[in-house]
């Protein structure tokens, strides 16, 4: 691995704010370009150009990893193939891309991708949930004592554990009536 | 003896010992519906709560705040090979001056012809694997948007939220009744400034008793949506024909907006639209 690639790979391990800074300022433009053919907005890009970053994240934690191309192109390969899933979600435009964007996307790092797909639906259902559960739950799900959340809240332990039951049956059902779920698991356990 | 929820919880805590724990497996190997339950639980646990992940992602949120159109990316300078090249022609383009004045100063008569002007060089060649990236081809992307370009479109301005546009026109309600809203009608168009926004219609099938609902509007904008950050939430008064009729007057920009009806106590959304105001 090349000494600047090693550094933008650790500069996202370790959630360096200049390197992360200067990922986007060198390669945010370019994955706009790649976008904008395909009729997408910057906006777009810079969502895209984020789940590509946290996909790098757990893909480069990963023990034995190994960058098998420039960083560039890596991270514009992954890029690329979350925006061609997109499209193809939405039933828009194919993808047109330069041959150097091109990157051929191995198994595990296409698990990675589903992987944060997933994450990002449950994301997207936890927001649906009333704001007291959302309250609640985001404390539980921080690991903060029940009792602790239950004496800060205002509310006996009982009230809080059921509270909490219901919140969360709520959001696994919300997230297991998605059709997107099913596919989305199928994918990472095929 | 504990539910199974309560086993759940402290099976992916840590808080049981190991005989339970071992049991609990045992029960997980045995029941996939209960295997699959607890690994949902746990990675909603790891997606929602205090993660490395989630603190990447707060990171770069508020670096990619900083960036509202491809203009505000100051690229940093990527030294492309083009760039290099044009360096050592201009100083060879120098040098070659520099004897074709000499030249000319001591042997007017005999001035060599010179080559001049010097053709740039090729493109940079493009990255193969194993080429270091450090310094990346500037691609006509880059170039593009390393220009000065017109501010954003105005279409840009009415992009949707997709999270909400899979929820507008479906059924979100799916049990006993739902809400049917006369105005605004889906995708109207409101005049831009102080409009006194009205909502309306009725409530078809049984509403349980006590129930009260809430409205929130939101504008197009992403990190508002995302931080449930409505630009008005109003409450919805049912009456007693089952109907409602919400007015307000609100100052809108021109935009796309969204139209959310919430259900106090669960949080449900009964009802979501959008309408353009132009």
């Amino acid at each position: 691995m090349e000494n600047t690639d090693l550094y933008f790979i650790r500069g996202i391990l370790n959630n360096e704010a200049p390197v992360l800074s200067e990922i986007y300022r060198r390669f945010l433009p370019v994955l706009f370009g790649m976008l904008r053919r395909n009729g997408g907005t910057f906006e777009d890009a810079k969502d895209v150009f984020q789940e590509a970053l946290v996909v790098v994240f757990h893909h480069a934690a990963r023990p034995g990893f190994q960058l098998t191309a420039p960083f560039q192109s890596y991270l514009l390969g992954i890029g690329r193939f979350i925006w061609l899933r997109q499209l193809k979600k939405n039933a828009r435009l194919e993808v047109t891309s330069e041959p150097e964007e091109r990157f051929d996307i191995e198994e595990d790092l296409e698990q990675r991708i589903f992987e944060s797909e997933k994450r990002n639906l449950y994301r997207e259902k936890f927001k649906r949930l009333g704001a007291d559960c959302r309250q609640l739950l985001q404390r539980f799900f921080d690991r903060e004592p029940l009792l602790h959340i239950a004496e800060d809240m205002g509310y006996t332990a009982d009230y809080v554990k059921k509270k909490n039951k219901v919140c969360k049956a709520k959001l696994m059902e919300l997230i297991q009536n998605d059709p997107r779920f099913g596919e989305i698991r199928q994918s990472t356990y095929e | 003896m504990n539910d199974i929820e309560d086993l759940i919880t402290d099976y992916l805590t840590g808080a049981l010992d190991p005989a339970a724990r071992l049991d609990f497996e045992r029960r997980m190997a045995a029941d996939p519906e209960l295997a699959a339950r607890v690994a949902l639980e746990s990675e909603l646990a790891e997606t929602l709560g205090a993660s490395p992940e989630n603190k990447l992602r707060s990171t770069l949120r508020s670096i990619a705040d900083q960036y509202d159109t491809p203009e505000s990316l100051v690229a940093v300078p990527a030294q492309p090979p083009r760039k290099k090249g044009r360096l050592g022609w201009g100083i060879a383009l120098l040098l070659l001056l520099g004897i074709g004045v000499a030249l000319f100063l001591f042997w007017p008569k005999e001035a060599p012809e010179t080559a001049l002007p010097v053709a740039p060089p090729g493109d940079a060649p493009a990255i193969l694997p194993g080429k270091p990236a450090e310094n990346p081809p500037k691609t006509d992307e880059t170039q593009e948007n390393n220009s000065l370009r017109p501010a954003r479109p105005v279409a840009a301005d009415f992009r949707p939220i997709q999270q909400l546009e899979t929820y507008i026109g479906s059924q979100v309600r799916s049990d006993a009744f739902r809400l049917r809203v006369d105005e605004p009608r889906s995708g109207a168009v409101l005049p831009a400034g102080t409009t006194n926004f009205r909502l309306s219609g009725k409530t078809e099938g049984a509403i349980p008793a006590g129930q009260a609902f809430h409205t929130m509007l939101f504008s197009n904008d992403l990190k508002d949506f995302e931080a449930m950050r409505p630009i008005e939430n109003l409450a919805l008064v049912l009456q007693s024909d089952a109907g409602f009729t919400l007015e307000k007057k609100i100052s809108f920009q021109p935009g796309l907006y969204y139209i959310i009806v919430e259900e106090e106590q669960s949080g449900e959304w009964v009802f979501v639209d959008k309408f353009l105001v132009k």
